[in-house]
């Protein structure tokens, strides 16, 4: 093995280690520098040991976004995890959780019964103990009918703008909402949009050490989308992880051209909105809330700065603050019952920063830290996309539901 | 998007620099990559020099090499740069500028003594101006990178009396660096109260391990003043280093505040496409790299350690602009206490602070540069480090927008 | 203060660790005196290659049958510092074609297992070899810890009831009537004199045997060669692998734990305490790495080591030495100079040293009456209950970058005759990572003095001198990662200190 992911850059500054969420909750878990670029040393001797420690890793990449020296080290975690697979203690349940869009299928098509699983109260004791979950962990619940199936059903524009909307699990099953704003305001500006097939993004099987199943999920979705991609398409992602994901994952773990093509036509929703900002900025009426904005670890990790943030400024009347910080959920990390209390701990001191502003409403780009959010403050949590598309709708829309999860 | 301001660096001189710029009404982009040198660098902010007077051994240094930063601006500026900079801190982690101008005498963890200017407000300054002060320093037990024992054993060599307690912190992490220690204090910090009741007497002052918290470091150290009625000091230890944390994250949520665009964790280059003026930025971000573009630019990456200096066996590489860089090349065998000319690398600017070839001429219209890019100075031997950064980031950023303007 | 003694061994490195060891099983009565540490000279400053041979095959075949077999025996007593690596010969289409014909005819002379494998197959098992190479053969190359061996050699002596002491110079052999009667040596630091009455010395210095010599006013023809090494700060092999081609500088590439060292130069040097290494000395190690491992020179390089080689040139008539150009030579100086009691080994290999310690202890047992044979080739030496947190994740690890834990500084501190930085160092591992000691020297220092091991003065010199002795070793290699690396460390120790002499 020759040195990766940059571990001969590391200083041992330390920042990295100042930079981890889960080393500053998690009493057990050494931290970024000591999994990553310290373990990964000793691993490039082939006698080099296993730690089962890389499993409290939450692949949030604070460490890798806060490293002066480019040391990759989340993805050193990565690979350090995918070698102590075996040591697994969950494997089934974490295997599990790692195909979303199949538990999707499954839950929009039966979400009466899916719905009762994980939101009433015997269906949830039941669901957390055959899954090994947090027996107050928040699932979200499925939506009657997937945003695919209810695009299926729109006619297209006859714009010769287009676009590729890479869904995401938790839009498609749990949130249509969150897809239909973006295609309503891409319609304001004049831009149709496309829904190839595709699957997860393969984030929760590599975050889990399946790279290789995760592998098989990336490359269904590179050949799904480099049509697209050759005919000139951008890709628009509205959840930030499947966001990185194609744009850094594909091109490193694939290492084929094609990824890295697909990779390089891939924007974030926010970020390809505010290209159109002041397009934008016309529809939006005034509004009175009082905002809070959490950007998702896996949003600061594409270097975009932060345009959802830019985005809900433009917006008439609307206060917005920002908060710095990760809410702990990753994913699935929350749910499951060895590290909800981490994930919990995590996204405390968060919640603190948030309520600390007073906010009517948060705001933030990733369902699954609309889940924590929620969960651990008592405010309404909503997509950007879907605030901007209340606003774009015109009079005063109401504050919204409050994302609510199954309970 | 399209700023006044776009500065490559968001070290001391990076956001100086940004927030001269927002506070001037201007749009202004932060690029950076990663976290600047705050985190392991002390958190004592030092103007010139490790005597008394700072702003006379400005004049000496400025006097004896026409080529320090310093000779670049006047008494006047400086103090403007750092009641600015002072300023700019109070939401977040208040520093204070000494009331008589001089520097203070602070304690080492190795017991040294050393002058530094800029302390936070709340440091109960002067450790070691008064001799006769009671002075308890605590350490921790289970904290291995500081022994307040070693601290006073040491102090007391030179004359001073303090005494010195260890207790156990009680955080039971499997890491323990100090932000884990922080961290840990942040949530508990009533029990340390508590642990500290038995060995707190017959003091005025109690000297801890710079671990005091990092989100809740205030309200810490006021229960602590609170529950003895003394004052608080804290010593830097090994990264990370809790006081520069803070500074950082002072600073970058002032900068937010103020509508800055902060683009995180990836190296930009520049595109020098355009001959005498830069226009654009190209940060190398997942998937494409990103554009971003200005009036004008300030280079605030830093230098060897802060990685605005690319040193490569042949040659000094300056990684942003590949500007040329003076190089300075022996090096002294004392490692610590030795001469190494390396340090004094660095970018050479005009009195606008824009960098300049050997030849004395402007490389590009619209940069400007600022702090440990800069050549000329070493700021670990000179004590001159936070000092020239704020200083030369306020005059880039004010150059940058007398030209906008 | 005087003591009383059989041996008197003058000198910390393999040969001499291993001479108190071999004296020790023969119930000899031996006190080892060492200048700095043990460690400090060539044996510590090498590739650390437990050799099968093949580097000797073809100039000294004999050699390398000796080697072979020091190798075997090796792997049986002192497997605790060996790492059965493995190595390759790998041969680039450039380098001589008939050379590696004559090399498998004397492998097979001499019995040494080479196996031949495709260049693909060796790219595959090390992929930093450049794809140049056309030829590849296995052999039973190894590593070998130097610095475990020593000590492990020093700890098996002294559980039999040896001594050893270090920063301790000898100034003067006690000479009477033609024998050595004992010999004078002083603390570096403290100037304190010891005083040791015995019956003979061996004087194993390595680089300094000639100082030692003209103590007894004996004269030792001897000239000085310089050998630097790059060490790179990760494992870029799992195997030693040598390029197959007559023996010349930068051969080989040595893993060894986590890192790997490149070398060697071959310079010749008039002073013996000359280990500082030169710009173009690294400049052109860079270039010899080239052909062979054409990415090796774009990796991180932590430090240079620099190594001096005693070679023994003897007058052509008269001497009494043995067989001199078979790397080493035991010399009885009362036979040769008048001087009796007295014995000097030198030259060798880190493979032979086990050998060389044989040889000159049976001289010495003969000249002290001793009748009981070696048995260091049969006794196994046990290994330092030290690393063992490599193997497992130490999260409170002092040094993190080695795993070195508080348990090892403290087994390390009790063992040392005095706790000082090399010791310390070279028995624990104690910076030597990447960062240099950057967290771990001021880390490892404060334990020993939270331990009771170090007053607050020599805490603090503990911490300039390692900060010294690593700049020593990173001053040649200012470039990259490295120099960012220095520039960090600086920053953060003026940082805890403030300025000098406070």
């Amino acid at each position: 093995m020759l040195p990766v992911n940059g571990i001969e850059h590391c200083l041992k500054c330390s920042i990295c280690h100042a930079a981890c969420p889960v080393a500053r909750a998690n009493p057990n878990y050494p931290g970024p520098k000591i999994l990553g670029p310290d373990r990964g040393r000793f691993m490039m001797n082939k006698s080099g040991k296993t730690v089962p420690e890389v499993e409290w890793c939450t692949n949030c990449q604070r460490c890798e976004v806060a490293c002066p020296h480019g040391v990759e080290t989340a993805s050193l975690i990565r690979a350090l995890k995918q070698e102590a697979l075996h040591e697994k203690k969950h494997y089934w349940r974490d295997l599990l959780m790692g195909y979303p869009h199949i538990l999707g299928q499954l839950g929009t098509a039966f979400s009466p019964i899916a719905n009762f699983m994980l939101g009433s109260p015997i269906g949830r004791s039941m669901t957390a103990q055959m899954m090994a979950l947090a027996p107050d962990s928040s699932l979200p619940a499925y939506a009657g009918r997937s945003f695919q199936s209810w695009h299926r059903g729109q006619g297209h524009t006859a714009s010769s703008n287009k676009v590729v909307y890479f869904v995401g699990c938790f839009a498609n099953y749990n949130r249509p909402e969150i897809g239909q704003a973006l295609v309503a305001l891409l319609k304001l500006l004049d831009i149709d949009v496309i829904v190839p097939k595709q699957v997860c993004c393969g984030v929760p099987l590599l975050s889990n050490g399946f790279r290789d199943r995760a592998l098989k999920l990336m490359s269904y979705n590179v050949q799904n989308l480099l049509p697209y991609v050759k005919q000139g398409y951008s890709i628009i992602c509205s959840c930030p992880s499947c966001g990185l994901a194609l744009k850094k994952e594909y091109g490193r773990e694939l290492g084929t051209s094609e990824a890295a093509r697909v990779g390089a036509a891939v924007y974030d929703s926010s970020e390809y909105l505010d290209i159109y900002g002041q397009a934008l900025e016309e529809h939006l009426s005034a509004q009175s809330w009082r905002l809070t904005y959490h950007q998702p670890c896996h949003s600061l990790a594409q270097g975009i700065g932060t345009p959802s943030l830019s985005l809900l400024r433009k917006i008439p009347g609307v206060q917005v603050s920002f908060v710095d910080g990760c809410c702990g959920q990753s994913g699935t990390y929350g749910l499951k019952e060895e590290k909800s209390g981490v994930s919990r701990q995590i996204g405390r001191q968060l919640i603190e920063a948030i309520t600390d502003q007073k906010p009517d409403l948060v705001a933030t780009d990733c369902g699954t830290c609309s889940l924590q959010l929620s969960r651990l403050s008592d405010l309404p949590v909503e997509h950007p996309l879907v605030l901007l598309e209340k606003a774009a709708r015109g009079a005063a829309a109401g504050l919204g539901d409050r994302y609510r999860p199954a309970v | 998007m399209r700023y006044d301001t776009v500065i490559c660096g968001a070290g001391l001189a990076g956001i100086t620099a940004a927030l001269v710029s927002l506070s001037h009404g201007k749009s202004t982009a932060v690029v950076a990559r990663g976290e600047s040198s705050l985190y392991y660098m002390s958190g004592y902010l030092d103007l010139c020099g490790n005597g008394d007077n700072p702003w006379n051994a400005i004049d000496d240094l400025a006097h004896a090499n026409p080529a320090h930063p310093f000779a670049l601006s006047d008494a006047k500026e400086k103090s403007e740069a750092l009641a600015f900079f002072v300023e700019q801190t109070s939401p977040g982690y208040p520093y204070a500028i000494p009331v008589d101008s001089r520097n203070h005498l602070v304690p080492t963890c190795t017991g040294g003594i050393r002058h530094t200017y800029l302390l936070p407000a709340n440091a109960g300054a002067d450790g070691l101006a008064d001799r006769g002060r009671r002075v308890r320093a605590i350490g921790f037990t289970d904290y291995r990178d500081y022994s307040a024992q070693l601290m006073v054993d040491r102090l007391n060599k030179k004359g001073y009396s303090w005494t010195a307690a260890e207790v156990e912190s009680g955080c039971s992490k499997v890491s323990q660096t100090s932000i884990d220690l922080a961290s840990y204090l942040d949530d508990d910090y009533p029990a340390l109260i508590d642990k500290l009741r038995p060995v707190v007497k017959d003091c005025d002052c109690l000297v801890f391990p710079a671990v005091l918290g990092f989100k809740k470091h205030r309200v810490i150290v006021e229960a602590i003043r609170d529950a003895f009625g003394t004052a608080v000091f804290e010593v830097p230890t090994l990264p990370p280093s809790l006081p520069g944390m803070r500074l950082s994250s002072a600073l970058i949520s002032r900068l937010r505040g103020l509508g800055g665009d902060l683009f995180w964790g990836f190296p930009a280059t520049a595109d020098n496409s355009a001959g005498d003026r830069c226009t654009g930025l190209i940060v190398d971000t997942p998937g494409r790299p990103r554009l971003i573009e200005g009036e004008n630019y300030i280079l605030a990456t830093g230098g060897i350690a802060g990685g605005g200096a690319l040193v490569e066996r042949e040659r000094i590489r300056e990684r942003v602009f590949g500007l040329p860089v003076e190089t300075y090349g022996t090096t002294d065998e004392r490692f610590l206490f030795g001469e190494q000319g390396f340090a004094r690398s660095g970018i050479r600017v005009d009195s606008d602070m824009r960098p300049i070839g050997p030849d004395g001429k402007i490389i590009y219209k619209n940069l400007f540069c600022a702090g440990r890019a800069l050549a000329g100075y070493d700021p670990f031997t000179e004590y001159d480090g936070a000092g020239v950064a704020i200083v030369t980031g306020y005059q880039a950023a004010l150059a940058a927008i007398r030209r906008w303007d | 203060m005087i003591e009383e003694v059989d041996v008197v061994v003058i000198g910390g490195g393999a040969t001499g660790a291993g001479t108190l060891w071999d004296l020790a099983l023969r119930g000899i009565d031996a006190v080892l005196i060492e200048q700095h540490e043990p460690g400090y000279g060539t044996s510590g400053r090498n590739h650390g290659c437990l050799h099968s041979g093949g580097r000797y095959l073809v100039k000294d075949p004999e050699l390398a049958l000796e080697c072979y077999r020091e190798n075997q025996i090796l792997r049986q007593v002192a497997g605790a510092a060996i790492e059965d690596t493995g190595g390759l010969f790998a041969h680039i289409k450039s380098d001589e074609q008939d050379y590696v014909r004559r090399w498998v005819d004397n492998a097979h002379r001499i019995g040494l297992p080479v196996e031949e494998v495709s260049a693909t197959e060796a790219r595959n098992m090390e992929p930093i070899l450049s794809s140049e190479v056309d030829r590849v053969f296995t052999v039973p190359d190894a590593a070998v810890d130097p610095f475990d061996l020593i000590y492990m050699n020093l700890q098996g002596a002294v559980q039999k009831g040896a001594r050893f002491m270090t920063e301790t110079r000898v100034k003067e052999l006690l000479i009477r009537d033609g024998r050595v009667q004992g010999v004078l040596a002083e603390d570096i630091r403290t100037k304190e004199v010891h005083e040791f009455r015995c019956r003979a010395v061996i004087n194993a210095a390595g680089p300094w045997v000639g100082i030692i010599a003209s103590l007894a006013g004996i004269s030792l023809e001897l000239t000085y060669g310089k050998g630097s090494l790059l060490v790179h700060a990760t494992r870029l092999a799992q195997r030693q692998i040598n390029r197959l081609r007559s023996p010349s500088d930068g051969d080989v590439l040595m893993p060894g734990k986590t890192v790997c060292l490149f070398g060697t130069t071959d310079i010749h040097i008039d002073n013996p305490d000359d280990t500082v290494t030169w710009a173009d000395e690294v400049k052109s190690l860079i270039e010899m790495e080239r052909p062979i491992f054409p990415d090796l020179p774009e990796m991180r390089v932590l430090r240079t080591v620099t190594g001096v080689r005693p070679l023994y040139t003897p007058g052509a008539a008269g001497t009494a030495e043995r067989d001199a150009n078979r790397g080493h030579a035991v010399i009885n100086h009362g036979a040769r100079d008048g001087v009796g009691g007295f014995f000097t080994i030198m030259g060798g290999k880190l493979t032979t040293y086990r050998l060389m310690a044989e040889q000159v202890v049976d001289e010495v047992a003969r000249e002290l009456g001793v009748t009981v044979a070696c048995k260091t080739a049969e006794t196994p030496l046990a290994g330092l209950s030290i690393g063992n947190a490599r193997n497992f994740l130490e999260t409170k690890a002092i040094c993190e970058c080695e795993q070195v834990t508080e348990d090892d500084l403290l087994t390390a501190a009790i063992f040392l005759d005095k706790v000082r930085s090399g010791g310390i160092r070279r028995m624990t591992r104690l910076g030597l990572g990447p960062c240099q000691g950057t967290l771990c020297i001021w880390r490892g220092a404060l334990y020993l003095y939270r331990k009771g091991l170090l007053t607050d003065q020599e805490c603090l010199t503990f911490i300039e001198e390692s900060l010294d002795e690593r700049w020593k070793g990173n001053r040649g290699v200012l470039w990259g990662d490295q120099i960012r690396q220095a520039e960090l460390e600086r920053g953060i120790y003026r940082g805890i200190y403030g300025s000098e002499g406070d």
